[in-house]
């Protein structure tokens, strides 16, 4: 059984405008997957879906084969969750936060909760709304990974932490919880650290899912092919060759995303064009992200 | 810049929504009062203090709200702090706008209140109206007192940004605000130059404050970040307190707050107007009814305010049961305690009260017994009350609308022309009707009538004290009003409320949940005002109306079989019913989301 599991979600806020169009993907028990999209592409939307805070218009999510919106509170239980926007009680104290957590979580791990404030020196006796907003999201961190839960959801946690907080962070609460087995989902503008940590990359485009792949097939499964600027060589022409599946127009030459090796990728320009001196280059997941969905919009 | 400064402050941008809502409340307040002067008879005792009295209240109540509940503590936004605007200017713009809002607010209510006064003059009662102070002797008072509350109010921690509203602050500002008015009432009875002291006072606490401004404002207090033990940094969380505690306070300060604790009071009062409260005053009619539309805008009015602040409680493991449960619970306990409270002042009045009198009017005195005891007619002619031995007379009776055949009347009426024997024999059966126990007309006659000189029938000693001559009396029915009255206050708001929250469902655009909750709203607040407005214009009488629902209900507890009992538990039930009801469809909503914008 899935951890979690999106089938054919659709949602719109707007009606006509859908903001996710059938998207279907789930995540296995441990997994690490980075959820990937430009800003407004249905990342933070598709999260709520899954906390039960939004339904789906269409579609079905389930998390352990519970629907969120029927069993919330076992499946609250079993998740963790911190979101960019996601706002502590600024009238309680650090202490009284974690206080009330513990109370909501049974199977809160007080070893780790002071494990966690050691590590994040919290001044337990301060009010939330004194913190800086490093603290109060470290604060967040530590009610959502106190009880190890089975799924740690995390909608753009590290968003204005420092590096070395960010990495901190990271490395504390990922990679220990998924070393006990915690399946994680976590969207991220910072592509570095979904190299560092992600095993599985989801992206999320135009509403559907455009890319969902381990992370080492993605790397080896891709390629950034550049063709130098020729009348013959247009976007439309690009997007006609099989395995392409982005294009964007830059000053140096038309860069095309091929889903095969960069050898094939090249064989099949030089079969659509001739000879045009077109090169591979490796891709990096930043650069394949930017070349993917700048190239679509 | 200085007109941009002030134009983004929220004082003067809530200003539309708050005229609104300020129009509103004295709405009410000024259809309470002209109602009151047309239907009871002018109280002379302290007859100008009242009046002053009444007329300051009436103005200094929706400016009260206004500065307690409007929201308008930020001194500044964060834009503002970024810019090189020094904090003795901000402060100054925030507070010139925070007056001119309020002076605003308070020109609103005195236009309302002119354009009432000119609008119903033929319908008040002029001798009462004459003795009324004019608004223009107390405007100077009521403006210098506003800019003095102001200004004190803005000295509240003036080096921070924005004022929290915790508990300290709503003290602060109660007490300010009850101070000044206090102080208006005290100068009203002064020269009209007494308004410079106010004005003085003002004035100084400004140049005061200025003076005493930071170089910068400070997001936080000082004290909390230089405190050692709230920057002590530890390890241990203490794991044998409550855990139910922090839990209870976050969900009651994230869904109430201080604010809150501010507004359920004023919830409380209209449930103790529900109980009859109005009816202590003038000439004892019930009108509970008549309030029963404002209830249910009182009970809506706060919700708006809180849906924004669930998004914090979304994601935890907090069932929606529970949190429909802090949503609803205080203010439907808020309406129970002020009748609760009613209530029990009544009761421990009435000892005092006699429940059948003989009243005077127009040289004759009347049999009155409570609305309740009369009885539902939709015919044109009533037959007549007839004694045993064949007298019979008319009874009174009054129409739902003027000149309406459905009204009630009173089996007990003793019209000009009823001999002794039938006035006995109907306040015996009066006393059978309302109380538990019987009194011979026999005794009744030589107890408490006499025939005057004019040949009339008069109470001995000038009323009738049948019940403090009867101590063991017990008025019937007693508790059988409360669940009715619940359930016209309860059922029909959770059924508003459920309107509501359907705006909050999936896909619903969120602009349609601010046009709803206006809707109902203005729709409540209009129910409430019309519903005066033609008892001004004498279209019906109020306290009729009330009287037509408790005979209604006398009967139902009557008809059911386990009477009183059994009307609670069927009133309790479709109370739970519709609870039930507007909790799933509060399950089925979508909260709204962290706003992504601070307000300020």
């Amino acid at each position: 059984m899935s951890i979690i599991e999106f089938n054919n979600i659709h949602r719109a806020y707007k009606r006509g405008i859908d903001v996710l169009r059938g998207v279907s993907f789930s995540l296995e028990k441990g997994e690490v997957v980075g959820l990937l999209g430009k800003n407004g592409a249905g990342k933070t939307t598709l999260m709520r879906i899954a906390m039960g805070m939004i339904e789906p218009q269409k579609g079905i999510v389930s998390l352990f084969g519970l629907g969120p919106r029927d069993e919330p509170i076992q499946v609250k239980r079993r998740v963790g969750y911190v979101s960019e926007d996601q706002i502590l009680p600024e009238f309680l104290r650090v202490r009284e936060v974690i206080q009330l957590h513990r109370g909501l979580f049974p199977t809160w791990d007080e070893a780790l909760e002071h494990d966690l404030c050691k590590r994040f020196s919290l001044p337990l006796n301060a009010k939330i709304r004194s913190l800086s907003k490093g603290q109060a999201r470290q604060v967040a961190l530590l009610c959502a990974v106190s009880h190890r839960p089975e799924l740690l959801l995390l909608d753009e946690p590290a968003g204005g932490l420092d590096p070395a907080a960010r990495r901190e962070f990271l490395e504390t609460s990922i990679q220990m919880l998924n070393e006990t087995g915690t399946t994680i989902l976590f969207s991220s503008h910072y592509m570095s650290d979904v190299e560092r940590l992600a095993g599985r990359v989801v992206m999320i485009h135009e509403g559907g899912v455009l890319i969902d792949s381990d992370i080492d097939l993605l790397r080896e499964g891709h390629s950034l092919v550049l063709v130098p600027h020729a009348p013959k060589v247009t976007r439309d022409a690009l997007l006609s060759i099989e395995g392409c599946i982005g294009v964007r127009d830059r000053s140096d030459a038309m860069h095309a995303v091929f889903r095969c090796q960069p050898r094939d990728a090249l064989d099949r320009v030089a079969r659509q064009f001739g000879s045009t001196g077109a090169r591979h280059r490796d891709v990096a997941l930043e650069e394949m992200f930017i070349e993917l969905v700048g190239g679509q919009s | 810049m200085r007109f941009a400064t002030l134009h983004h402050d929220p004082a003067i941008r809530s200003l539309p929504r708050w005229g609104a809502i300020s129009l509103a409340t004295m709405g009410v307040l000024l259809g309470l009062r002209a109602y009151r002067e047309i239907s009871h008879s002018p109280e002379v005792q302290y007859a100008h203090l009242r009046n002053v009295l009444g007329l300051a209240l009436t103005l200094w109540i929706p400016v009260s709200i206004h500065a307690l509940l409007a929201g308008i503590t930020a001194r500044c936004s964060r834009l503002d702090m970024t810019l090189p605007l020094p904090p003795r200017r901000l402060w100054v713009d925030h507070l010139a706008a925070v007056m001119i809002s309020s002076s605003i607010i308070l020109a609103l209510c005195v236009a309302l209140l002119s354009f009432q006064t000119s609008g119903f003059r033929g319908f008040l009662n002029d001798d009462l109206f004459l003795r009324r102070p004019t608004v223009a002797s107390l405007l100077p008072l009521l403006i210098t007192g506003l800019w003095l509350s102001s200004a004190l109010l803005q000295t509240y921690r003036p080096s921070l940004r924005k004022i929290h509203f915790d508990r300290h602050y709503a003290l602060f500002a109660a007490t300010t605000l009850t101070g000044t008015f206090v102080l208006i009432i005290v100068l009203s009875e002064l020269p009209s130059i007494s308004a410079a002291i106010p004005f003085g006072l003002a004035a100084w606490i400004v140049v005061r404050t200025y003076r005493s401004l930071p170089a910068a404002f400070r997001h936080v207090p000082l004290v909390a970040a230089t405190d050692p033990e709230s920057s002590r940094a530890t390890g241990a969380v203490d794991s044998t307190g409550s855990r139910s505690s922090p839990l209870l306070r976050t969900l009651w300060s994230t869904i109430w707050g201080w604010k809150g604790v501010l507004f359920l009071p004023f919830v409380a009062v209209f449930g103790a107007l529900l109980a009859g409260l109005s009816s202590w005053f003038g000439d004892h009619t019930d009108e509970r009814f008549a309030n029963t539309a404002i209830c249910w805008y009182m009970l809506l009015a706060i919700f708006p305010a809180i849906m924004k602040k669930l998004h914090t409680l979304d994601a935890l493991p907090i069932s929606r049961k529970m949190l429909f449960v802090c949503l609803i619970l205080p203010g439907l306990l808020a309406v129970v305690a002020g009748y609760g409270a009613a209530e029990l002042i009544k009761e421990f009045r009435s000892d005092t009260v006699e429940h059948i009198r003989m009243s005077n009017h127009n040289d004759h005195f009347y049999l009155t017994v409570p609305p309740e005891n009369c009885e539902i007619t939709g015919k044109s002619t009533i037959p007549k009350n007839t004694a045993p031995w064949g007298e019979a007379h008319e009874p009174w009776r009054a129409g739902l609308r003027r000149d309406g055949t459905i009204g009630i009347y009173s089996p007990f009426s003793t019209p000009p022309g009823s001999s002794i024997e039938f006035v006995a024999w109907q306040i015996s059966r009066a006393v059978d009707a309302v109380y538990t126990e019987s009194i011979s007309p026999g005794e009744i006659e030589s107890r408490y009538l006499e025939i005057d000189q004019h040949g009339r029938v008069v109470p001995r000693n000038g009323k009738l004290t049948i019940l403090a001559d009867h101590p063991d009396l017990r008025v019937r029915g007693t508790g059988r009003l409360f669940p009715f009255v619940m359930l016209i206050a309860f059922v029909p708001f959770l059924l508003l409320l459920c309107v509501y929250l359907s705006a909050y469902r999936a896909g619903v655009p969120r602009t349609r949940a601010v046009w709803i909750a206006v809707l109902l709203l203005v729709g409540t607040i209009s129910i409430h005002i019309a519903g005066f407005v033609g008892a001004i214009l004498k279209f019906y009488t109020l306290w009729v109306h009330t009287a037509f629902i408790k005979i209604i209900v006398r009967h139902i507890a009557t008809v059911l079989p386990g009477g009183t009992p059994v009307t609670w538990v069927v009133c309790g039930l479709l109370v739970l019913l519709s609870y039930l009801f507007a909790q799933r469809q509060f399950e089925r909503i979508e909260l709204p989301p962290a706003p992504r914008q601070p307000a300020d």
